[in-house]
């Protein structure tokens, strides 16, 4: 079964950049406009990885991975901030609301999909489905 | 004539003549703010439905590249036609990174509009011009900065550095933020 990831960005253009690339490398892929939408639909499904912008509007990328993190079912999920900041003080504070990394963009499409792969092979990453 | 009246007068009329400038001056700079934040909302606009096909058209295009690969899997295919296809494969990548630059661009322009609209909201009087916080004002335009290279710009035009100082600042810091550029936690 292929690995679920939930692409959260403000802008629609971004998320169809990812989308495109993580759909073409076998992922499925599931969208959300900011981190109120995401959070809604991580409560009510499973997902392996959140791949999110920090800026957003209505609940920004930190705020997100802060939230997701009460979850009990996304404790060990890898939760990736993809986003043009890149202060060490954007980071600090993305590192305490327990986001796995921190990538800068623009991405490139190899670098991300190696990215993916190396966090969703660590032991207790995996999520678990159905809750 | 009393040269001592025409003083009087004088000195009345150009205080009150410098006031209606100085109110023309700020429903002048009023509007041209808002004018800006007008122009950007529309170019914005117009330019987001357009970049967004084209991320359409790009996701139709791998899309279609997928389809074709997972035939080739099962079918023969010309080893011509599968070179094309990694050639086309390689061509979206490429197009995936390049795109990724109008994300920057809106996000730049999106704190350039809030740096027309946050001063003309607060001068929506502009009858009373020094009631304006202006130290306010700047400070919640510094605050919706999310790229340090826009805080930086910032910093230097407010304390009056030369354009080529922050053009080689603004170019070290490109150099020092690499984009792609993971870090793990």
């Amino acid at each position: 079964m292929s690995k679920r990831i939930l692409a959260v960005d403000d802008s629609a253009s971004m998320r169809h950049m990812v989308s495109v690339t993580l759909r073409a490398a076998g992922y499925e892929v599931v969208e959300a406009a900011d981190g109120h939408e995401a959070l809604e639909y991580a409560r009510l499904n499973a997902v392996d990885l959140v791949l999110a912008d920090v800026n957003m509007p209505r609940m920004d990328g930190i705020t997100l991975v802060a939230q997701l993190r009460t979850l009990p079912s996304y404790h060990l999920t890898p939760l990736l901030l993809l986003t043009t900041e890149s202060s060490p003080q954007s980071k600090l504070q993305g590192k305490q609301a327990g986001a796995t990394g921190w990538m800068v963009k623009p991405f490139h499409p190899d670098q991300l999909l190696a990215t993916l792969e190396r966090v969703l092979s660590g032991p207790a990453r995996s999520a678990s489905r159905g809750h | 004539m009393n040269p001592v009246g025409n003083e009087v007068v004088s000195g009345a009329r150009e205080p009150r003549d410098a006031l209606a400038s100085a109110l023309t001056v700020a429903r002048g700079l009023h509007q041209f703010l808002n004018l800006g934040v007008a122009q950007l909302d529309a170019a914005v606009r117009e330019s987001d439905t357009q970049v967004d096909k084209i991320a359409q058209c790009l996701a139709s295009i791998s899309t279609d590249l997928q389809q074709f690969e997972a035939r080739a899997r099962s079918e023969p295919v010309a080893p011509t036609a599968m070179a094309l296809a990694t050639s086309i494969r390689e061509s979206v990548q490429g197009a995936v990174k390049a795109l990724q630059f109008y994300d920057k661009l809106i996000q730049r322009l999106t704190h350039v509009r809030a740096g027309l609209a946050i001063p003309a909201d607060a001068t929506t009087d502009p009858a009373a011009p020094s009631s304006v916080d202006w130290h306010g004002i700047l400070d919640q335009v510094r605050a919706r900065y999310s790229m340090v290279e826009e805080r930086v710009l910032f910093d230097f035009m407010m304390r009056g550095l030369r354009a080529e100082q922050m053009l080689k600042a603004l170019q070290s810091l490109r150099e020092a933020a690499a984009p792609g550029e993971l870090e793990l936690f």
